[in-house]
């Protein structure tokens, strides 16, 4: 792999100076049931196409952004911030259950 | 010296200065510029490899670095090839893949045992019983391979690598390539020319014959030196077209990345061998190669030749070598009979041209001594001709491999040739790579390139456009060509110079059922030897179409991969920089006396005094450590308490400033990623730990559960900044003056405190065994 990221924060950079954080997924309310967790845990849709991924600026500002690619050409169509309401989450001091 | 033509301007080698070196064991003499192969061919050697399989001699053939026939040891290094590596005073040459001489390789038994060595032959002979494949496995390591490492570690000399940086990179500096880049340079881009020769013309360089032509060429060569905004990456080759327009160059030993917006491919043409028994014999010549040996070395390639044509390169190649002295026995042309300037100035020199002829086969032991020519199809008496030297000039096929790294697709135009097509996104391709022919059409090809590529920069104006939309468009006019395999059989009519896979090898593929052209790459390992497929890619593919009954079209191409040209391992590895990391105590261990060992990046005290010393320290006294290497994370917010119970599966909100707790974490599956201890500084700041090796996953796991920027709080990484030390033994607990601040904390190891010990500097020398010195 050689091809070009776009940090949200620096711009283009060479896709070596960033850390790989897999495809995005929608974390399981907490209580879901066991499949919901079992899908979010170990399996992952493995994507021949464009997905929606995680991407870290390892040698660079260190932020997390997401990014759209198409896995076959890497080709990269756009990188964003997420946005609070982009990545739900449960509410801040809630403990999950156990 | 012998075979040495008179001195010629074009010429690289200096005549004044000889180097000597040494070949087999004995001594050779070159002139300053000579390769290894062309000063070894011009002191007669003929023999400069032995085959992979059948232990075959074989010499030169191409004379430019890409079939592996003239691969030696150089110094120690494995691989290396003669035909393009500059002499240097006292290197020591020698052979590999043959023992006990090149002359006399007692492996060479393998050539006459052919029948019983069929291609896949170890996959069929050795299953058998399935115990013993360890034993074969043994027996067979020794016969495999090519080339021999001498262990590991060896000094082989540093690499280097450099991260360069363009608008437009144009690889290959012929006629297309020096013409693009003049012309986006002149539109204001940004350009690098790289080019794999100690001098710029491509292949115009050994003469063109149309026109002008070697004036127009050196025009352009001075035009090139003049322009400052145009920078030449000189002998260097371009190893792989990667994403993002990323070219991997091999300069010398230095690795240069090079990224551009643009990229021109001007790789030209390149050509390969033809099929037909004992094809590979020293002797047997690729048209460039004996030009490239008389025009740049004034190397003569024979005494008596035998030139071999489809096009009307073989032809010229026959009135350079009458120039130069050598007799041209005939000309079998494969095309029928016709006229042009070119046969006309044979039929001056009296050369025999025979049309619609081609080579059945040559004879000879370790040399070629003759030819023997026949009719291209069916028909006529074939005639044997002595001779020393067969020229090919019958297959040319564009160098495309670097268009194929960057995903571009072969079609077959209507010459014959396999043309690049469907080029990526900024990926660009000039000159006769595109199926372009004659000096004046590659410049022509190249301008428009280089035009299209600054435009599509947005450099350039409305003028440019004006000028770009009154050029004729490139036309393709590569002359036909005629197949490449001469009618006749044989057991030794070899396809692939690298594995030594014959026409019969890749029929019986065939008939085996690997029909498809990508079966018959893995399964006879066609293609994938060191030349990459450069010498059977064309081929393999008119074998496996001939086999099949299929056409070329449908036949299909194998896919080309990085590297296009042999790379070091130690080039890909070079330079890759480790930061030292130190602890803020790292002066006072060394003030200390310590030991220092690493560990990952780190700098870290091994032992001060003795290891006996330090453990008797920490059983009866007091012993310390430094642990600056830990991580630290200071995380602060409103949201800060709250966080850290979310991630992790103990409480941290109901500590009280001051206190301290054992932190593990988990991931959402419930495996442990890290533990250390957190710190409550105050009610909305925590001191978190971490292990030396998990800080930085760490730092990204907080980073991402705060990515989306809901919570209220922000992580600092304070590893480098904060020192730390544990303290171990029956009197680690601070007593009397032995510390400033006395814990209230009934249990220490929960207990955190602000400020450093020692008046607020962080000044803990580490210690186990330091007792004496050690101040808390």
């Amino acid at each position: 792999v050689a091809f070009l990221l776009s940090c949200p924060h620096c711009g283009p950079r060479d896709v070596y100076e960033f850390r790989w954080g897999g495809e995005r997924s929608q974390r399981p309310a907490p209580g879901s049931d066991d499949g919901a967790w079992t899908r979010y845990l170990y399996l992952r849709r493995n994507e021949a196409g464009t997905q929606q991924e995680w991407w870290y600026h390892r040698s660079g500002c260190r932020r997390w952004f997401l990014g759209v690619r198409d896995t076959r050409s890497n080709e990269v169509m756009e990188t964003f911030w997420p946005r609070p309401a982009a990545v739900p989450r449960a509410p801040v001091g809630e403990k999950p259950q156990a | 010296m012998a075979n040495r033509l008179p001195a010629h301007p074009a010429h690289r080698i200096d005549r004044s200065r000889t180097i000597a070196f040494e070949f087999t064991g004995r001594s050779y003499e070159a002139f300053e510029g000579d390769t290894i192969g062309s000063a070894l061919y011009a002191a007669g050697v003929r023999i400069f490899s032995r085959s992979f399989k059948y232990h075959r001699p074989r010499g030169l053939l191409c004379c430019a670095g890409r079939c592996p026939n003239c691969l030696v040891n150089v110094d120690g290094v494995p691989n290396v090839r003669a035909c393009v590596e500059p002499v240097r005073p006292g290197m020591r040459v020698r052979p590999q893949h043959a023992w006990p001489s090149l002359e006399w390789d007692v492996m060479r038994v393998f050539d006459r045992l052919d029948r019983f060595l069929p291609v896949g032959f170890y996959y069929k002979t050795f299953i058998h019983p399935r115990a013993l494949w360890p034993t074969y496995e043994r027996v067979l390591r020794t016969f495999a391979g090519l080339g021999q490492l001498h262990g590991f570690g060896e000094p082989e000399g540093e690499y280097d690598r450099e991260h360069a940086f363009a608008d437009v990179a144009v690889v290959g500096g012929g006629g297309a390539g020096m013409a693009a880049a003049l012309e986006a340079a002149r539109a204001g881009a940004d350009v690098v020319l790289v080019d794999d020769q100690p001098r710029l013309g491509g292949r115009w360089a050994l003469g063109a014959r149309d026109g002008d032509g070697t004036a127009t060429v050196a025009a352009l060569i001075q035009e090139v030196a003049r322009d400052s905004r145009l920078r030449v990456l000189g002998e260097a080759t371009v190893f792989g077209l990667y994403e993002s327009q990323m070219l991997g160059v091999l300069q010398g030993r230095r690795f240069v990345k090079l990224r551009a917006d643009r990229v021109i491919v001007a790789t030209g043409n390149s050509d390969y061998p033809m099929v037909f028994e004992n094809n590979d014999l020293p002797g047997v010549m690729l048209a460039s190669g004996a030009a490239r040996l008389l025009a740049l070395y004034g190397v003569q390639p024979g005494k008596r030749a035998v030139v071999v044509a489809s096009c009307d390169e073989g032809l010229e190649t026959a009135l350079d070598l009458v120039a130069s002295g050598t007799e041209v026995i005939a000309v079998a042309d494969a095309r029928a009979a016709h006229a042009s300037p070119l046969t006309a100035a044979l039929e001056a020199d009296k050369i025999p041209l025979m049309a619609a002829s081609t080579i059945l086969r040559a004879n000879g032991g370790a040399e070629v001594e003759s030819a023997v020519l026949g009719a291209v199809g069916d028909g006529g008496r074939p005639r044997t001709l002595s001779c020393d030297l067969i020229v090919l000039a019958t297959g040319m096929e564009p160098a495309a491999s670097l268009l194929g790294h960057a995903g571009a697709r072969l079609h077959v135009a209507d010459s014959g040739r396999l043309l690049p097509t469907s080029l990526p996104a900024g990926v660009l391709m000039a000159g006769e790579i595109a199926g372009v022919s004659s000096l004046a059409n590659v410049i022509a090809s190249g301008r428009r390139a280089g035009i299209e590529a600054a435009l599509g920069l947005g450099c350039g104006d409305a003028a440019l456009h004006a000028r770009l939309d009154a050029m004729p468009a490139a036309t393709s006019s590569a002359a036909g060509a005629a197949s490449n395999l001469a009618p006749g059989e044989g057991a030794k009519r070899f396809v692939c110079l690298c594995e030594d896979v014959t026409e019969k090898d890749v029929r019986q593929a065939v008939a085996e059922g690997f029909d498809s052209i990508e079966l018959v790459k893995r399964y006879t390992t066609v293609t994938m030897g060191p030349c990459q497929g450069k010498m059977c890619h064309r081929l393999s593919i008119d074998l496996c179409a001939a086999a099949t009954g299929r056409t070329v079209e449908e036949t299909g191409t194998t896919t080309a991969r990085p590297p296009a040209q042999p790379v070091p391992l130690g080039a890909l590895a070079a330079c890759i920089h480790e930061p030292i990391k130190r602890t803020p105590m790292h002066h006072l261990n060394e003030a200390a006396g310590a030991r220092m060992m690493d560990m990952g990046a780190w700098r870290r005290p091994l032992v001060y005094t003795t290891v006996d010393e330090e453990c008797r320290a920490v059983r009866e006294a007091v012993g310390l450590i430094d642990v600056g290497t830990l991580g630290k994370l200071d995380l602060k917010g409103r949201d800060a308490a709250a966080f850290l119970d979310w991630l992790h599966p103990n409480r941290f909100s109901d500590m009280a400033p001051g206190r301290a707790r054992y932190r593990l974490m988990c991931d959402d599956a419930g495996i442990v990623l890290d533990d250390g201890v957190v710190v409550r500084r105050a009610d909305d700041q925590f001191l978190i730990t971490t292990a030396t090796g998990t800080i930085d996953a760490m730092e990204q796991w907080f980073e991402w559960w705060l990515a989306s920027g809901e919570r209220c709080a922000h992580l600092a990484n304070m590893t480098g900044a904060l020192a730390a030390v544990n303290v171990a033994g029956p009197r680690a607990r601070p007593t009397g003056a032995a510390h400033r601040h006395r814990p209230r904390a009934r249990r220490l190891h929960v207990h955190g405190r602000e400020g450093g010990a020692s008046g607020g500097r962080a000044e803990h020398p580490r210690a186990a065994g330091l007792r004496g010195r050690a101040r808390l």
